[in-house]
């Protein structure tokens, strides 16, 4: 490869890096947006954590941890997904199954979708946090 | 800054033998990255539904990643980033090195690009993936291979610099794009009390209730970030100064959000001198084995 087609490779690839910001294309990896914690958190809203909790066979509430070796997914890649569940909450079967799998002999009759919504005030916590459920969705 | 002198400085001619040890410590990473961190990618062979393909997995025209090809590419980031290790040593004939960093850059970056095409990209792995694949250009290098410098090692060395300080300059971009043109008012947003509540812990549970020494940390974080050029016309202990600066930047992150990095981390290896390790080491042995020598010998027993 020669000196120039060297340079000019990198010069395009920083462009596209730099046009990737300006769009805010994250998918384009591994030049895509570097947007992690890049949007500014109103000072004064609500910090929003999803979780999962579900109720066994045995009537025991276990949470359904959002990780991929627990369920397949992520917290982060979950609340991505979140408005395709909401509009499908048959998405959650295949999170309950690789969770069941990961987690026997549990085995889950429902799971309900909570956020837990901490308060800010002026950029800091302000107040303590509560819980507010999404949906519930049955596994039979 | 003239054209020859732009290029000089993308294409700088660089020693060989730093092109052997960055690949070694790039691949020690990508070990520890798809046994520790990058995970994911062996557990999503259960939920294709929610495969969400990154651009260039789609241009690959990939399927949603499967337990067998997980495994395949574990295998092969695992037996490349060995022959990487092994191949810079001057015994070990070339074809190691080279069959093997193809072997490693292709299963890495496959695994990298499923990891990242299930909802969420984290941009700690753009230096480390691009790394990866154009270290693998520089052709045949070995620790002990002195100062002896060219542009074939140079290109693949200063594109992991370039990227490595992008990951930060980068940032500052996205903050200004996604603040709507004004970082300040990113710095003066709840981001940072917004990530310790989502990642509690008992150091950052210290500081989540004081809104200006929250709002110090941003403007401190976003400084550091758009000084990152910098470090190019840094030399010397000026830049170890500043690479240890962001070092500790990532050790900090990592204290308040459980964040480590260390894709990023590694990367900055590039910038250190590696090749003068093997002449310093045997300066010291010989000046040890002087010292030994020069010992006057006094009998146990007086």
């Amino acid at each position: 490869m020669g000196t120039f087609l060297r340079a000019t490779v990198m010069v395009l690839l920083v462009g596209v890096l730099v046009a990737a910001q300006f769009l805010r294309a994250d998918s384009w990896f591994p030049l895509g947006s570097l947007g992690q914690y890049a949007y500014p958190r109103d000072p004064d809203g609500d910090v929003i954590n999803t979780y999962v909790m579900g109720t066994t066979t045995t009537g025991a509430e276990v949470r359904v941890g959002l990780t991929p070796a627990s369920a397949g997914i992520s917290r982060v890649e979950f609340e991505v997904q979140l408005p395709k569940i909401l509009a499908d909450p048959d998405l959650l079967g295949d999170i309950v199954e690789v969770w069941e799998t990961n987690h026997r002999p549990h085995e889950l009759v429902s799971v309900t979708v909570y956020e837990n919504h901490s308060p800010m005030s002026g950029g800091a916590l302000a107040a303590d946090p509560y819980d507010v459920p999404l949906l519930t969705w049955s596994t039979e | 800054m003239g054209a020859r002198r732009t290029v000089a400085w993308l294409v700088p001619e660089l020693p060989r033998a730093r092109v052997a040890w960055v690949r070694a410590a790039l691949a020690v990473m990508t070990v520890l990255d798809v046994r520790f961190f990058l995970n994911a990618t062996g557990d999503r062979g259960e939920t294709p539904e929610l495969f969400e393909p990154v651009v260039l997995a789609q241009w690959l025209h990939l399927p949603p990643v499967t337990d067998t090809a997980a495994q395949v590419l574990f295998l092969g980031i695992h037996l490349g980033a060995l022959a990487l290790v092994l191949g810079g040593f001057a015994r070990v004939p070339a074809a190691v090195q080279h069959v093997g960093g193809a072997v490693h850059a292709l299963s890495y970056v496959l695994w990298v690009l499923w990891a990242m095409s299930y909802g969420y990209v984290s941009h700690d792995h753009m230096a480390i993936t691009i790394g990866v694949l154009v270290l693998t250009t520089a052709g045949t290098s070995r620790y002990s291979g002195g100062a002896a410098a060219d542009t074939a090692a140079g290109w693949p060395l200063r594109m992991v610099q370039v990227f490595t300080v992008l990951t930060y300059f980068g940032s500052v971009l996205a903050k200004y794009v996604f603040s709507g043109g004004s970082l300040l008012r990113w710095v003066s947003s709840g981001t940072l009390a917004w990530a310790f509540i989502r990642r509690p812990n008992a150091v950052n549970a210290h500081f989540v209730t004081h809104a200006v020494l929250l709002r110090c940390l941003q403007w401190g974080a976003v400084l550091l970030e758009a000084a990152s050029p910098l470090v190019f016309v840094l030399r010397g202990r000026w830049l170890a100064l500043a690479i240890a600066s962001f070092l500790s930047f990532h050790l900090a992150t990592f204290a308040l959000l459980g964040i480590h990095f260390l894709p990023t981390v590694v990367c900055w290896s590039a910038f250190v001198p590696w090749e003068r390790l093997p002449d310093w080491w045997h300066a010291r042995r010989a000046w040890h084995g002087t010292q030994v020598r020069a010992r006057p010998l006094v009998r146990a027993d007086g």
